[in-house]
């Protein structure tokens, strides 16, 4: 167990927090900036809810949130020129988050942060400058980690994750929202210990290192067979839609609402994947096994299909079989094979 | 003498694929939709069985792959012409003349065909599906873990299909052609 935490978790090194100290004896801070771009505010919601530390203790000790357009008292030109400040005197030191997906269409004129120097500014620039001079660039939730819902078909605004619109790299906290412990436990190791263990998604290994389904206090149901029909059943919910077999996060073993209280299984609701880079349009619909189908003009389910096929093939199959009939030549076949095999039995015993 | 037409080892290959493959497609949908009445006890074992299985078929496959001579196997430009067309004449039931043909007729040369890229296909993503952290980046390039299901899925459908007409014309089409499939002659 030890190894395994060591492997995957926060204290992999076992060193201390490295931190410095100001004059006054407290840690000094580091500088952050939690940009929004299409998003619904979740995630900085979310990260409001966070308990241990809670979004006092994280602001007090560890982060100076610079830009929060969700929190911060200034507005209009004020809240921008602190944005143009940290940009140029503190590049290569803040922490850039942003969270929302990046509307790239008509040259990014979908989403506006506010205005500079009189023009709008437009999300697209604001993160790839910021991004640009940023320490480390962090997307949370699955708008800025996967694109989605925003870039859902037919995305007229182009929107796109934030990994596909700066060039660097992108350290990946999906969710819908993100889990408080992920915001702050990704934060925390950046600060303290440096990047922490990704994979190939780019996503801390710590907190999406396993799936699900893997991690589910249910598992024993299904793999004993006892499923759910409808929501509210307090069995696996496997065949009423649940993603846990392919979206990767520890809500099993973390728990949400807070006090790590409960998550969407124990309260027998299916997990949708929020997590997942195919959240929502290859998990949706949310209460089937599999995506839908899309077919030319229409979308069916992937049991549909299924059961398509088998009444084609077996229409199929009995149509040919009557023409054989009709015409007679199975029994001309079967007639002939059998009368050839009689006649060798024949010959032998001569 | 009757004429050989299916040397051993293809004879063995043939009926050690027919009942792996049918167990891995049953156990396979009984993973998509599990069901007392499909006759498994449990998932459980169903997911011993499927990966049990899948390992024999992969190697079973592979084999294939490498022994196989595919000249046989995959429609030469005839089958797509000339073959082709009085083979669905027959078919059809528009002539009664059955045309003959230098070993399998261009329906099954396709059918063949289409095995020797489907059943290495579901193989790849049933290991993707089975090591899906090694396969992270492989996973992306199929569109993601429940996408693999998907893709898994349909091409089971199109599999299930597709042998279930294999085995229609094998009983029908030609007695011969049926036997040598267990003796290994006409
Ligand atoms: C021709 C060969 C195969 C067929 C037809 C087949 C078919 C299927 C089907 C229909 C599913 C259910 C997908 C879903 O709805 O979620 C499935 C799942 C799966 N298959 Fe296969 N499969 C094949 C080979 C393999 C192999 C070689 C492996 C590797 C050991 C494998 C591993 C898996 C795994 C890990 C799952 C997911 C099980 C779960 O959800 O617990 N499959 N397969
Ligand atoms: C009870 C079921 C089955 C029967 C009666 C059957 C029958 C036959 C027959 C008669 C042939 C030879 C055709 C000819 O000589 O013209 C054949 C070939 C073949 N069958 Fe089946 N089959 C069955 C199941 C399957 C299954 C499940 C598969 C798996 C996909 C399969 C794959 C093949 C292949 C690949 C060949 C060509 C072998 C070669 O020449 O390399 N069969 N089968």
């Amino acid at each position: 167990m030890r190894t395994k935490t060591r492997r995957r978790g926060l204290a992999r090194t076992g060193r201390a927090p490295q931190t410095q100290e100001t004059g006054n004896g407290r840690p000094e801070k580091h500088p952050l900036v939690w940009l929004e771009t299409n998003t619904c505010h979740g995630d900085i919601l979310s990260l409001l809810n966070s308990y241990h530390p809670d979004f006092g203790t994280l602001t007090q000790e560890l982060l100076e949130i610079y830009f929060t357009n969700t929190l911060m008292a200034a507005h209009g030109s004020q809240a921008i020129e602190v944005l143009e400040k940290i940009r140029l005197e503190r590049s290569g030191e803040y922490i850039l988050v942003v969270e929302g997906t990046v509307p790239t269409a008509a040259g990014g004129r979908y989403a506006f942060i506010g205005l500079r120097d009189g023009k709008p500014w437009t999300a697209l620039d604001a993160v790839v400058e910021l991004a640009a001079g940023a320490k480390h660039v962090v997307a949370v939730g699955s708008c800025a980690t996967w694109g989605l819902p925003y870039g859902a078909h037919p995305n007229p605004t182009g929107s796109k994750p934030v990994s596909a619109v700066v060039d660097r790299p992108v350290i990946n906290v999906p969710g819908c929202p993100a889990h408080p412990d992920w915001i702050t436990g990704t934060l925390a190791h950046l600060v303290w210990y440096g990047v922490p263990e990704l994979d190939a998604e780019n996503r801390p290994v710590v907190f999406y290192g396993e799936t699900i389904h893997n991690l589910c206090q249910r598992r024993h149901y299904f793999e004993s067979g006892l499923f759910a029909r409808k929501i509210g059943e307090p069995w696996c919910l496997y065949k009423i839609g649940c993603k846990g077999p392919v979206t990767y996060a520890d809500c099993p073993s973390r728990q949400w609402c807070g006090e790590h209280l409960n998550w969407p299984v124990g309260a027998n609701t299916p997990c949708t994947g929020c997590a997942s880079p195919e959240f929502l349009e290859r998990t949706a619909p949310f209460f089937e096994h599999l995506p839908d189908v899309h077919l030319p003009g229409v979308r069916v389910t992937a049991n549909r299909v299924g059961l398509a096929g088998g009444l084609i093939t077996a229409l199929g199959i009995g149509l040919h079989l009557a023409g054989n009939l009709f015409t007679g030549r199975l029994q001309k076949e079967w007639k002939k094979g059998l009368g050839k095999t009689g006649k060798t039995f024949r010959l032998k015993r001569k | 003498m009757r004429k050989l037409r299916h040397p051993l080892p293809v004879r063995l290959f043939h009926w050690l694929l027919t009942p792996t493959m049918l167990i891995e497609l049953a156990t396979g949908f009984y993973l998509t939709n599990p069901s007392r009445r499909l006759g498994l006890p449990n998932v459980r074992s169903a997911r011993k069985i499927h990966f049990v299985t899948g390992s024999l078929l992969t190697a079973l496959f592979a084999a294939y792959l490498y022994g196989r001579n595919k000249t046989e196997i995959v429609p030469e430009r005839r089958d797509l012409g000339s073959h082709l067309w009085s083979f669905l004449a027959y078919e059809l039931f528009l002539t009664p003349k059955k045309p003959e043909f230098p070993k399998y007729n261009p329906g099954q040369k396709l059918l063949f065909t289409l095995w020797l890229f489907l059943i290495p296909f579901v193989l790849l993503l049933g290991w993707l599906l089975y090591f899906p952290q090694f396969f992270q980046k492989w996973i992306r390039l199929f569109g993601g873990l429940n996408n693999v299901r998907r893709l898994v899925y349909l091409a089971s459908v199109l599999m299930t299909a597709s042998i279930a007409g294999h085995v229609y014309f094998a009983l029908t089409s030609s007695v011969a052609h049926l036997r040598s499939i267990f003796t290994g002659r006409t």
